[in-house]
C-alpha cells in the first residue's frame, strides 16, 4: 500500500513545461501583483472590503477531496489589512477512530475506507502591516510583514503543518513584491508553528512538525495591451513555485510516542511545487483565478497534486 | 466730515478684505505605484466621495487623473492626496488649474480661502487659465520635494510646513 503511494509520487516527469513558462514569465511581461495563491506586499485600500470564494479540489486516488473557504477582507488603514478565513473540507475525520494506530498505519491505504465527511474546518485570521513602499509610475517596492493564527478541531493526521483548515497554530513572516514595467515578481518567506491536537478519549495527542516556506509568485498581464476603460477585461498568467519544508510529526497514544519510522507521512520532509494559473478580472471590480498545483521535488501529504483552485473575488469599492 | 468718515469706514473695509483671485476648475494628479485598472479603481473610489469633488477621470496607460470640482465648492488639496495615500499609493505631482478672474500682481493669492505662494512669480498673470503645481509636503515624491524647496528661504517654507500656505509654481505652457 505504502509502495503504490510512492508510485503515484513518482509522477513527477513532465517538468519542462512548468519551468518554460517560468522563464518566459522572468523574461518578458508586465506584471500585475494580484497573485492567486501569494498574497503581494500590497494591502487592501483604507475602508474597502472584499469577499472571496475559494475551492479546491484534487484526487486522493480512491476520494475527491474538497476543500471551500469563504474570505473576508477588510483595509483597517491604509498598510494594515485584515483577513478572515472560514472554511469547510471533506479531508479529515470527525474525530479519529477508537483504534488510532489502526487508523494511522492505513489512512494513505487506498483499500481503507477513507471517505471523510464533510467537516467544518474552523478560522483562520491574518494581519498584513505594509512596513516600506517605494512607488514609481509604472511600478513599485513593497515590503510587509504578516502575522496569522487558526483555530480547528480537525484531527489532522500528517507531519505538514496547514493553517488554513488542518492545524490550529500561529504562523509569520514577510512579503517582498516588486514590480517594474515588464516584470513582476514576489517572495513570500513564513513561518508556521502548530498546536497540539489532543483527543482526550482516545488518549491521544498529535502535533505536525514546525514548517517554514517560500513562496515566489510571477505575474504577466497579457490582455489587454492598453487600456480603453475600467470595463476592460484583463486577462493575467501567473506562475507561482512553493518550497517547503516541516519537521516530523509527533504521535502519542497513552502516553506512548509512535515510532514516526512506520509512518511514513509522519517523518520531516520538503518539496517544491509549481503552480501556474490564470485570472480574469472583470469590470475592475472582480476577479476569477484559476491555478493548478504540479509537484516537481519531494512530497506534499496534505494535498495530492496536481491540486486544482478555483476562487472567485469581489471588491466593494466605495 | 460725514463724507470723510464714510470713506474711511471704506477704505478699512477695502483693506481688511483679502482680493480674491479666481477659483480652482480642476486638478491633475499624477499617481504612482499604480500597476492595474484594478488599483486605479480603488484610488478613483476613494476620492470620488469627497464633497467638493464632481467627477474624475482616470488614465489608466499614464496613471494621472483629472478631477473636476463643483462650482462654487472649495476643494482642499490636502485630502485629496490624503486619499491617494489611504487607497495604498504615492502622488507623483499635483497640478491645479486656477482660473483667474483678476489679474494676479504678487506672488501671494487667495484662493477660496487659503493661500498660496507662487514661488517663481515673475510678471503680472492676466485673467484666463494658470496651472499651478503644488510643492507641499504630500504633493510631491520626498526626493521631489527637497528638490523643489531647497532654494527657498526658511522662514516661507516654515510658513507652508505649518500648512498655513500652500506653495506653488506656475507651469507655464
Amino acid at each position: 500500500m505504502v509502495k503504490l503511494y510512492w508510485q503515484k509520487l513518482s509522477i513527477h516527469k513532465n517538468k519542462l513545461l512548468p519551468l518554460t513558462l517560468l522563464l518566459f514569465l522572468c523574461i518578458t511581461g508586465k506584471g500585475q501583483e494580484l497573485f492567486i495563491n501569494a498574497m503581494p506586499a500590497s494591502t487592501l485600500a483604507k475602508g474597502v472590503w472584499s469577499y472571496r470564494f475559494a475551492l479546491e479540489t484534487f484526487n486522493d486516488e480512491t476520494v475527491r477531496r474538497y476543500w471551500g473557504g469563504l474570505r473576508l477582507m477588510y483595509g483597517l488603514t491604509s498598510n494594515f489589512m485584515l483577513i478572515a478565513t472560514t472554511s469547510i473540507s471533506n479531508h479529515h475525520l470527525k474525530k479519529f477512530p477508537k483504534n488510532p494506530w489502526v487508523y494511522f498505519s492505513n489512512h494513505h491505504n487506498t483499500s481503507f475506507n477513507r471517505n471523510y465527511p464533510l467537516e467544518y474546518d474552523g478560522v483562520h485570521l491574518y494581519g498584513q502591516y505594509r512596513i516600506f513602499k517605494n512607488d514609481q509610475q509604472n511600478g513599485h517596492l513593497r515590503i510587509a510583514a504578516f502575522g496569522e493564527a487558526s483555530y480547528t478541531n480537525a484531527p489532522h493526521d500528517e507531519a505538514e503543518a496547514n493553517l488554513m483548515g488542518d492545524n490550529a497554530g500561529l504562523g509569520g513572516g514577510f512579503i517582498i513584491t516588486k514590480l517594474v514595467q515588464r516584470f513582476a515578481f514576489s517572495g513570500k518567506v513564513g513561518l508556521i508553528y502548530p498546536f497540539t491536537y489532543k483527543e482526550k478519549a482516545a488518549d491521544l495527542t498529535f502535533r505536525s512538525g514546525n514548517s517554514r516556506y517560500i513562496l515566489f509568485s510571477s505575474g504577466y498581464l497579457l490582455y489587454p495591451g492598453k487600456y480603453t476603460s475600467y470595463s476592460n477585461l484583463n486577462i493575467n498568467l501567473y506562475l507561482e513555485a512553493l518550497y517547503k519544508e516541516y519537521d516530523e510529526g509527533v504521535l502519542t497514544v497513552q502516553g506512548k510516542y509512535a515510532f514516526i519510522n512506520n509512518f511514513f507521512y509522519l517523518r520531516q520532509g520538503r518539496y517544491l511545487e509549481l503552480r501556474p494559473g490564470i485570472q480574469f478580472i472583470l469590470n475592475s471590480k472582480s476577479r476569477i483565478d484559476i491555478s493548478v498545483a504540479y509537484p516537481v521535488y519531494g512530497n506534499t501529504f496534505i494535498r495530492i497534486d496536481p491540486t486544482l483552485n478555483f476562487a472567485f473575488q469581489k471588491y466593494l469599492f466605495k | 466730515m460725514k463724507r470723510n468718515i464714510i470713506f474711511l469706514v471704506f477704505t478699512i473695509l477695502f483693506l481688511s478684505t483679502k482680493p480674491v483671485w479666481g477659483q480652482f476648475s480642476s486638478a491633475t494628479i499624477g499617481i504612482n505605484g499604480l500597476t492595474c485598472s484594478m488599483c486605479s479603481y480603488s484610488v478613483e473610489s476613494a476620492i470620488r466621495p469627497l464633497l467638493f469633488v464632481k467627477s474624475i477621470e482616470m488614465d489608466l496607460n499614464k496613471n494621472v487623473a483629472t478631477i473636476f470640482f463643483k462650482e462654487g465648492s472649495k476643494p482642499d488639496f490636502n485630502k485629496l492626496v490624503k486619499k491617494v495615500f489611504e487607497a495604498g499609493f504615492s502622488v507623483r505631482f499635483v497640478v491645479a488649474n486656477l482660473n483667474v478672474e483678476k489679474a494676479i500682481q504678487n506672488e501671494s493669492l487667495l484662493v477660496q480661502d487659503k493661500t498660496y505662494k507662487i514661488i517663481n512669480f515673475s510678471q503680472e498673470i492676466p485673467v484666463g487659465e494658470v496651472k499651478l503645481k503644488l510643492l507641499g509636503k504630500g504633493f510631491l515624491p520626498k526626493s521631489g520635494l527637497k528638490e523643489a524647496i531647497v532654494s527657498l528661504p526658511s522662514s516661507l517654507t516654515k510658513e507652508a510646513k505649518s500648512g498655513k500656505i500652500i506653495l506653488a509654481k506656475i507651469v507655464y505652457p
